[in-house]
């Protein structure tokens, strides 16, 4: 014999494709030839030969045909209907790995609608706007240079008329307003634009024809409102009333658009058209700002379109004194639009007036969460796979025995894989439809069940799951199956190692369910934290509503004022959290310090609970010309007696008649900032607030009862003064219940193959339990002995988790986002390292203990 | 006869399967056409024609005894059959019918 041996790979890979019927004598004259080589030439250069050799015995005439002798479909049917019967013998294993693979895949069924209703965010405009650009403005405010999503309504007049190349504009823009109709009103969001928007994206119709649109009296109504309107009938030609502030328009109704899915950006309820209310002619100097769509020509570029517009730049910037100055128009195609619209998006474009498409944070979380929750699950089921083969260990050794080859065996095992999964698959849309539920409920979605039929995501559900099986089964399958029957059958080899792979996976899973706990540990003990926190004002007793017209307040806060419970009423032009900035110089020449403003009306500080710390509140009209600073304010301002000095706000001079302390104005994601609240006389208010004694609901209520006796016709906007800072207050515990949601399944999970990795290690270790026993050895002992290892991974994956969850709360939300949070402390992790020994500790204890107490005589006597 | 043509390496196979007389297996074919003809012949070539040439009954074949060397695997020897004797005369003498039939003063004659 030589010492070269050819490459073992393409010797097999020969054996494998040549006809049986010819392998040995021409495997023979491969070998022969190769020895020659490597006698005559260098090893390497002898196995390139041999490659060719074996390549060019690649022909039809010597390849092995496909059996005919076995039918390959009786033995796939074969092999399922063991798989049934395997899985039948094995109910603990299946319900471990259904509810486990069932639950984890739930949470991607749900993440995938997610990310596919976001993804697919004006989809059904594809094709229609292609030619559809936005104009945006470039431009520069103190803050520095951004992209905005508005442009001057002058502009779409010089697109209309001036701008070649351009087939229609559609110029768009909101408001809000009443439309009554049968004798009831309703509060509406309003659009206003040109009806070439309805032709421009192809809306469908359900009554009602684009020609008829030309009309300035026409209004065109989503299918949803027209149903909330009148209810079944055909609607049109039917008159609306709809009041804009103090005015009243009278419409006939044109159309109704077919109901639009709702990721999309363009989605309205009512369109009146643009014309009606805004000047034919606007020049330069108006400060509307509004939404310009345009759609170009085949023969035109949106390069040029963006040339001709930046020329206009100079008009815009020349012609009043504008806020920004406008650096340059451009066309941003349609399509592009979603993919910039959110805080959170990449080249995010600011000011728009379109739905949003809250992309990443949504997307990001769920998605992350669901992966992690299906590598636990595929973790666990490998280990149970794993774990349950010492049942099967006779049937592999006869299987093999009797002439099963290693790939059937594969074959086979994989089969029951897959069958599991499949079973999983309908566990997991029952689960998926309770989750749904849940998801919309805490992020205001509107995912839908019915969605995951279609046929993508059919694909996805059947075709995922499959490959799972595959993945998670493969590993199992090969280390089963290479057992040697004779060791297996004489019962010299009981059960298989746990090797690395194993271990690591299970400390894989402590390590997500412990991120989880810590995670929810500490979320909930800051959301105790910023549920106590002191604002500085009644954030939680406030009940506010906003005026449709401020003649209404006179009468509202005088009979406000009466109702028992209702303590204190008060008018304000805005309320808190909606200050916006201005510059307080103390001289002329002062260059000027940033500080929050917010006009409010007499009693409004008082209402509100800031305390007054020097000086008096607001007396009335006399106090036009005076201020009220708070103490950071007047701190920054560096003086210790401020009351009656002048500051000079906007060009006008104040009188400081007193100072307040400090509120979270920003809520809880920025520091307490230097305010200045000004004095607004009653024909300002836009809002009443409100301070109650009692529940709030309550106070609500009773505020809702009197804006209806007193306006009967108009709709009541009134709403929580919490409502604010709604999301900042409940991001937290919206990543708490997700924590909370992912420590209980990890947690459960994990438990569960914990439970099948120490049954395992029991089973194998029974004979030295006993022997160890009749040396002498305690019960508490042989459980020491048993647990050891699994201690060890359990704080390794403590110590791993905590670190994770700690960078993640404290880098991103802590550092990041809350300005206000509590301070992570020892205890959060010392209790969730009890619960991480405590779970799995229960889940296990009886078994070990059991095999640890066992009887030696029982399970030294062999046969 | 005359149904089937011989190729041109078909008929050198079996030439040199007649030379080697009992001795014609895979390698030793290659190697005794190497020598003669001073061509490459790949395993692969080699054993497609071999085949073919069985499976038309021109050659047959049996498995020697295992041996130390190529990894015990047993040669396969070929000869010719019965059949295959008379094409490859029949071949020939359509060669050499067609030599005679050559005029003196078309091929130069060296």
């Amino acid at each position: 014999m030589s010492k070269n041996q050819p490459p073992k790979l393409l010797l097999a890979f020969f054996r494998w494709f040549c006809h049986p019927d010819f392998v040995e004598d021409i495997e023979g004259d491969l070998l022969e030839r190769y020895e020659m080589n490597a006698l005559a030439m260098n090893p390497g250069k002898a196995n390139w030969k041999f490659f060719f050799e074996v390549m060019k015995l690649f022909r039809f005439e010597l390849l092995r045909m496909p059996s005919l002798e076995i039918n390959v479909f009786d033995s796939f049917q074969n092999d399922v209907k063991i798989a049934a019967r395997n899985l039948k013998k094995h109910k603990t294993y299946v319900v471990i790995n259904m509810m486990g693979m069932g639950f984890a895949l739930a949470c991607c069924l749900v993440s995938f609608l997610n990310l596919d209703y976001k993804l697919r965010f004006d989809e059904h405009h594809k094709v229609e706007a292609a030619d559809v650009y936005r104009v945006n403005t470039e431009r520069v405010t103190p803050q520095g240079r951004e992209n905005w999503g508005l442009a001057p309504e002058a502009l779409a007049d010089v697109l209309i008329n001036e701008v070649p190349g351009i087939d229609k504009v559609a110029r768009l823009n909101v408001g809000a307003g009443i439309v009554k109709s049968n004798g009831k009103s309703f509060s509406e969001k309003i659009h206003f634009a040109d009806m070439s928007l309805i032709e421009m994206f192809n809306f469908p119709l359900v009554f009602g024809s684009t020609n008829a649109l030309h009309d300035k009296n026409v209004i065109v109504l989503s299918e949803q409102t027209a149903k909330k309107y009148f209810n079944e009938s055909d609607p049109i030609g039917k008159e609306v009333e709809v009041f804009l502030g103090d005015q009243k328009f009278l419409f006939t109704i044109g159309a109704i658009t077919q109901k639009v899915p709702e990721n999309t950006s363009l989605l309205f309820d009512v369109l009146v058209p643009f014309t009606q209310f805004h000047e034919q002619f606007v020049d330069w100097s108006s400060s509307n700002q509004i939404t310009v769509f345009a759609q170009l020509d085949e023969k035109t570029t949106p390069a040029q379109v963006d040339k001709t517009l930046t020329g206009y730049t100079k008009h815009f910037n020349e012609a009043a004194d504008h806020q920004f100055e406008a650096r340059q128009f451009y066309l941003q195609p349609f399509s592009e639009l979603t993919l910039t619209s959110d805080i959170d998006l990449p080249n995010w474009v600011r000011g728009r007036m379109l739905n949003r498409n809250a992309v990443g944070f949504l997307v990001g979380i769920t998605s992350i969460l669901s992966l992690l929750i299906l590598i636990t699950a595929s973790f666990n089921f490998t280990n149970t796979a794993i774990a349950f083969s010492g049942n099967r260990l006779k049937e592999i050794g006869v299987r093999k025995v009797i002439g099963g080859t290693r790939s059937q065996l594969i074959g086979q095992l994989l089969i029951e894989n897959v069958l599991l999964c499949l079973l999983s698959v309908a566990l997991a849309f029952v689960i998926a439809h309770y989750l749904i539920q849940g998801y919309n409920g805490l992020f205001e979605q509107s995912l839908d069940l019915r969605y995951a039929l279609k046929p993508r995501v059919l694909i996805f559900i059947i075709g995922f799951p499959l490959l799972m099986g595959l993945l998670s089964g493969i590993y199992p399958a090969i280390k089963i199956s290479k057992y040697q029957p004779v060791q297996v059958l004489k019962g010299k080899m009981s059960i298989m190692k746990m090797g690395w792979f194993t271990k690591s996976l299970l400390v894989g899973q402590f390590i997500v369910a412990c991120f989880a706990i810590v995670g929810a540990i500490v979320l909930t003990q800051n959301a105790k934290y910023q549920e106590e926190l002191d604002f500085g004002y009644g954030l939680h007793e406030i009940q506010v509503t906003s005026l449709n017209d401020p003649d209404q307040q006179n009468e509202l806060i005088e009979v406000l004022s009466k109702v028992p419970g209702i303590n204190e009423v008060a008018g304000s032009n805005q309320i808190i959290g909606q200050s916006f900035e201005v510059t307080v110089k103390t001289e002329v020449e002062d260059y000027g310090l940033p500080v929050r403003q917010l006009g409010v009306g007499i009693n409004y500080l008082q209402t509100i609970g800031i305390e007054l710390v020097h000086g008096r509140g607001f007396k009335g009209d006399s106090d036009r010309k005076s201020i009220i600073i708070n103490q950071k304010m007047a701190s920054e301002l560096g003086h210790n007696d401020l009351l009656g000095e002048s500051l000079i706000i906007q060009d006008s001079v104040y009188t400081v008649i007193g100072i307040v302390k400090n509120h979270k104005e920003f809520g809880l994601t920025g520091e307490e900032p230097a305010c200045i609240f000004s004095y607004v006389g009653p024909e300002q208010y836009g809002y009443v607030s409100v301070e109650g004694a009692g529940n709030s609901s309550e106070t609500f209520s009773s505020m809702e009862q009197i804006w209806y006796q007193l306006n009967p016709n108009q709709p009541f906007n009134g709403f929580a003064q919490s409502m604010l800072i709604y999301k900042q207050l409940h991001i937290n515990s919206i990543i708490r219940n997700l924590c909370l949601f992912l420590a209980v399944a990890t947690m459960i999970m994990s438990a569960a193959g914990f439970f099948s990795i120490v049954s395992l290690s029991v089973q194998k270790r029974t004979k030295e339990v006993g022997i160890r026993k009749v040396f002498g050895a305690t019960i508490s002992h042989m459980v020491r002995l048993i647990l050891k290892d699994f201690v060890v991974y359990i704080f390794v994956a403590f110590v791993v988790g905590s670190l994770l969850a700690t960078l993640l709360i404290e880098g991103v939300l802590f550092g990041q986002f809350y300005a206000y949070h509590m301070q992570l402390g020892l205890a959060s992790f010392l209790m969730a390292l009890s619960i991480m020994i405590l779970i799995p500790g229960l889940t296990v204890g009886f078994k070990v203990f059991r095999a640890a107490s066992a009887n030696p005589v029982n399970t030294l006597r062999d046969e | 006869m005359g149904k089937y043509q011989l190729g041109e390496f078909e008929e050198v196979v079996m030439l040199t399967v007649a030379i080697l007389q009992g001795d014609a297996y895979g390698i030793s074919i290659i190697e005794e056409m190497e020598k003669r003809l001073d061509r490459k012949v790949s395993i692969g070539s080699l054993q497609t024609v071999l085949r073919r040439l069985e499976k038309k009954g021109y050659l047959k074949s049996e498995f020697g005894e295992a041996t130390a060397v190529r990894g015990g695997k047993r040669k396969r020897f070929f000869s010719l059959t019965q059949h295959g004797q008379s094409i490859l005369r029949e071949t020939k003498e359509q060669r050499l019918g067609l030599w005679n039939a050559i005029p003196d003063f078309a091929l130069d004659k060296r």
